[in-house]
C-alpha cells in the first residue's frame, strides 16, 4: 500500500509539471490557435540562463528573475519572427515547423554554450533531502513544491484570464480578432501578451523541475511531449483539461511502471492520447471549436 | 582567318608550355639548392606521421583534448631522444570530429589516404570508433583504441576469438568491466538487484553482468529494472527492486539518470549499497547529487587513486603534465592529480608502446610494427600497471587493471578512494 502511495505522490508531482507545460501550450492556442513546439526548449533555456547567472555570483532569486525576463523576451521574439509572418497567410501550419525549428535552434545554442551533459541546479526553497513524514510515507518537499507551485500558478493564470479586463480582452481577441479590434482592443498586443505568458510558464516549470533532475539541453523536449499529450487528453485550450490531463498522465505513468512494466508506463500517455483522439477529439474538457463561415 | 587563328593558338600554347617548364625548373632548382652556409646534406628522413581523430571541441571535448595532450607529450619525449623507427621524427596530425561518426570517417579517410599516416588513434565513442574501424582495418596500419568500450572494436567475433591483427585496445571493454563488477558483487552479496538504462549500452552491459554472475556464482539477479533516459523520477523501478529483497543494487547508468536513481533511493528512504559502472565517478554525477554520492562504489582504473601513495612513475608523469599544462581540468586543482587522471597516463603509455614497437621494428612497415606490438610484455609506464599484448590478446586493460573504489568524505571534499 505504501508503494502505491509513493507512486501516486511522485506521479502527481510529475503530472503537475506536465500540466504546467500543457497550460503554456494552451495560452497561445487560446489566443491564436497556435502551439509553440519550442516550449520545451524555453523551459530548458530559462533554467540554463538562471544557472549561468547564479554561477556568476548572482543571488539565486535575482538569477531566476532575470532568466524569466530573458525567456519572456525570447517568447516575444518568437512571436514576431516565427509566428507573425506565418499568420499573414492565414492558411496552413507553417507555425508548427517554425516553432519546432526555434526550439531545435535554442537546444543547439545551449549545447554549444553549456555542453551536452547534465548540470546541477541549486535548490529552490527546499533542498534535495528536505522531507515531511506522513505516516510511513516520506514526502519530498521539493516534489511537494512542484505540485503546489504548479497548481498555484495555473489557478492564478485562470483567475487572470477569467476575472480581469485584460483576460476578457484576451479571450475576445482569441474569439474574433477583427471584431475585437473594432471595439477598441489592440489584438496584436494581446497575441504578444499570450506568448509572453506562455514563456513565463515555461520558465516556472523549468525552475521547479531543474533542482530535482538537473538540466541539460535536450531536457525540455522530453517533457514537452508529455505536456502535449496531457493537453490533448484534457482538451486543447482548456486549463482545467490540462491540469486533469497532466495529473492523470503523471499518476498512471508511475502506477503502470510500478505494477506492469517500464515500457508500458512510458507509453501510457500516448496510448491515452490516441484513444481520446479517436473517441472524443476535443478531449475530456475541450469544447467543440466554432468555425466562422 | 582559320590559319591565322590556329597560328595564334599555337603561339599561346607554346608560351604556356614554356612558362610551365620555366616555373617547374625554378621550383626544382630552388628545392635542390643547398641552403646558404650549409653543406650539401642527405635528404632528411621522412617523418613518422601519427594520426588521431576525436572530439577536440564541442560537448565531448574532454576526450579529444586529453588524448591530444597526452599523445603530444609522448611525441615530444621521443623526438627529444631523436625520434623512432631508426631516427625519424614523429609528427602528430590531430583532427576534430566532435564525436560525430560522419565527421570521424571523413577525418579517417583524410588521415589514411592523404596524409598517409603510419599509425592511427581511433576516435572516442563507440559509434565514431566503429565507423572509422573498417578504414583502419583495410589500411592495416597499427591502430589504437583508447575510449570506445565495445569489444567488437578489436574482436569482431567477441573477446576470446581472433582480434584484428592491427587494432590494439587500451579502453576498458564492457565485458571486462562486467566481470570486474560481477566478481565484486557476486562474492559479497546473494540478492543482487540490477537497474539499467533501456539503451544498447544498458542492455549489453547488463547481459554481460548477468552472464558472469550465472556462470561464476550460479546467481540470478533478484530483479532487473530498466528505465528510459531522462526520466524525472524512478520510484516505480526502485520500489520493485526494494520489493524483490535486493541487498545491493547494481547500476548500469550514466550522469543525470544515475543521480535520479540515487535521489529516488533517498526519497524512498531505502538505505542500500549502490555499486555501478564507472559512470559513477564522472564529474557530473558528483555535481548532481553532492553529499548523496558518499558511499557509492564503482570500478576505476587504478594508478592515481591515492594521492598520498603515488609511485615514482605516476609522480614523474604527473609533474611532467603539470609543468606542461598546469592544473588543467584533467589534472585538477590540487597538488596531485584526481583519480580519473589514470586515463591520461594510460593514453601516454599507449603512445609510448606504439613508438617503442616502431623503434624495435626499425621502420614504419605496418606488418613489422604490428608484430612488434604483439611482443609487448609487462610494459609498465606512467600508469604503473603492466600491459601485455600477444597475437591473440589485443586488449591491454584486464580485470586486474580495474579496482573497486568508492566516494568518501575527506574533510569537506568528496573524493574517490579504494575500498580497504
Amino acid at each position: 500500500m505504501l508503494f502505491a502511495f509513493q507512486l501516486i505522490f511522485s506521479g502527481l508531482a510529475i503530472g503537475a509539471i506536465y500540466a504546467l507545460i500543457g497550460n503554456g501550450l494552451n495560452v497561445t492556442w487560446r489566443a491564436l490557435k497556435v502551439n509553440n513546439f519550442g516550449h520545451g526548449s524555453f523551459l530548458m533555456i530559462a533554467a540554463m540562463v538562471a544557472l549561468d547567472l547564479h554561477n556568476r555570483k548572482f543571488p539565486l532569486w535575482l538569477a531566476l528573475v532575470i532568466a524569466a525576463f530573458i525567456t519572456v523576451l525570447l517568447g516575444l521574439i518568437l512571436e514576431r519572427v516565427a509566428i507573425r509572418p506565418q499568420m499573414k497567410q492565414r492558411k496552413g501550419h507553417g507555425w508548427l515547423v517554425s516553432t519546432l525549428g526555434a526550439g531545435v535552434l535554442l537546444q543547439a545554442i545551449a549545447t554549444a554554450y553549456w555542453g551536452a551533459s547534465a548540470l546541477a541546479f541549486p535548490p529552490v526553497i527546499f533542498g534535495q533531502r528536505d522531507y515531511l513524514m506522513l505516516g510511513g510515507l516520506r514526502i519530498s518537499l521539493q516534489l511537494l513544491l512542484v505540485l503546489v507551485g504548479s497548481i498555484a500558478v495555473m489557478v492564478g493564470l485562470e483567475l487572470l484570464i477569467e476575472k480581469t479586463r485584460w483576460g476578457r480582452a484576451m479571450k475576445a481577441t482569441a474569439f474574433d480578432s477583427e471584431l475585437s479590434q473594432l471595439v477598441g482592443i489592440n489584438a496584436q498586443f494581446f497575441v504578444s501578451l499570450s506568448f509572453a505568458i506562455s514563456a513565463l510558464l515555461a520558465a516556472f516549470a523549468g525552475f521547479l523541475i531543474a533542482p530535482i533532475t538537473g538540466i541539460d539541453p535536450g531536457f525540455g523536449l522530453h517533457m514537452l511531449l508529455k505536456g502535449f499529450a496531457a493537453t490533448v487528453i484534457g482538451g486543447i485550450g482548456s486549463s482545467k483539461g490540462a491540469l486533469i490531463g497532466g495529473l492523470l498522465v503523471g499518476v498512471l505513468e508511475q502506477l503502470v511502471q510500478g505494477y506492469v512494466s517500464n515500457a508500458a508506463g512510458n507509453s501510457i500517455g500516448f496510448i491515452m492520447m490516441t484513444i481520446i483522439l479517436l473517441t472524443r477529439p476535443n478531449g475530456m474538457f475541450g469544447k467543440e471549436a466554432l468555425v466562422k463561415v | 582567318m582559320t590559319s591565322k587563328g590556329s597560328k595564334r593558338k599555337g603561339a599561346v600554347m607554346a608560351f604556356l608550355v614554356g612558362a610551365l617548364l620555366l616555373i617547374t625548373s625554378a621550383c626544382s632548382t630552388q628545392s635542390a639548392a643547398p641552403a646558404p652556409g650549409s653543406t650539401p646534406a642527405q635528404t632528411p628522413k621522412e617523418p613518422v606521421r601519427v594520426g588521431m581523430t576525436s572530439a577536440i571541441t564541442g560537448a565531448y571535448s574532454e576526450y579529444g583534448e586529453a588524448m591530444e595532450k597526452a599523445i603530444s607529450m609522448a611525441v615530444e619525449d621521443w623526438n627529444a631522444r631523436g625520434g623512432t623507427a631508426g631516427g625519424r621524427k614523429i609528427e602528430l596530425i590531430a583532427l576534430d570530429d566532435q564525436l560525430n561518426a560522419a565527421k570521424a570517417v571523413t577525418n579517417g579517410q583524410r588521415l589514411i589516404n592523404e596524409d598517409k599516416v603510419h599509425a592511427l588513434f581511433l576516435p572516442a565513442g563507440s559509434s565514431p570508433a566503429m565507423a572509422v574501424l573498417p578504414l583502419a582495418v583495410k589500411a592495416g596500419i597499427p591502430t589504437i583504441n583508447l575510449v570506445a568500450t565495445a569489444p567488437a572494436v578489436v574482436y569482431p567475433k567477441g573477446t576470446g576469438t581472433d582480434p584484428y591483427p592491427n587494432v590494439f585496445n587500451f579502453a576498458r571493454q564492457n565485458d571486462i568491466e562486467a566481470a570486474s563488477l560481477g566478481k565484486y558483487v557476486g562474492a559479497k552479496w546473494k540478492k543482487i538487484g540490477l537497474i539499467s538504462e533501456s539503451t544498447e549500452y544498458g542492455q549489453s552491459s547488463s547481459a554481460n553482468i548477468k552472464k558472469y554472475l550465472k556462470s561464476n556464482y550460479n546467481l540470478d539477479v533478484v530483479a532487473h529494472e530498466q528505465y528510459d533516459q531522462k526520466s524525472p523520477d524512478l520510484t516505480p523501478q526502485i520500489g520493485r527492486l526494494q520489493k524483490s529483497g535486493a541487498e545491493v543494487i547494481l547500476t548500469v547508468a550514466l550522469g543525470a539518470d544515475l543521480s535520479t536513481i540515487r535521489k529516488t533511493l533517498d526519497r524512498m528512504g531505502w538505505d542500500v549499497q549502490m555499486v555501478g559502472t564507472s559512470g559513477i565517478f564522472s564529474v557530473s554525477y558528483l555535481e548532481l547529487v553532492g553529499e548523496l554520492a558518499v558511499g557509492a562504489q564503482a570500478d576505476i582504473l587504478g594508478g592515481f587513486l591515492d594521492p598520498n601513495n603515488l609511485g615514482a612513475s605516476q609522480k614523474a608523469f604527473a609533474l611532467k603534465w603539470k609543468k606542461k599544462y598546469g592544473n588543467d581540468r584533467f589534472y585538477g586543482k590540487a597538488e596531485w592529480p584526481v583519480a580519473d587522471f589514470s586515463r591520461q597516463a594510460e593514453t601516454y603509455d599507449a603512445a609510448n608502446i606504439l613508438f617503442a614497437a616502431m623503434e624495435r621494428a626499425g621502420s614504419t612497415d605496418s606488418a613489422k610494427v604490428n608484430a612488434e606490438m604483439d611482443k609487448t610484455t609487462k610494459y609498465s609506464g606512467a600508469l604503473g600497471l603492466e600491459f601485455t599484448l600477444t597475437p591473440k590478446v589485443h586488449h591491454a586493460i584486464t580485470e586486474d587493471s580495474l579496482v573497486i573504489a568508492q566516494f568518501v568524505k575527506e574533510g569537506s571534499a568528496i573524493v574517490v578512494r579504494p575500498i580497504k
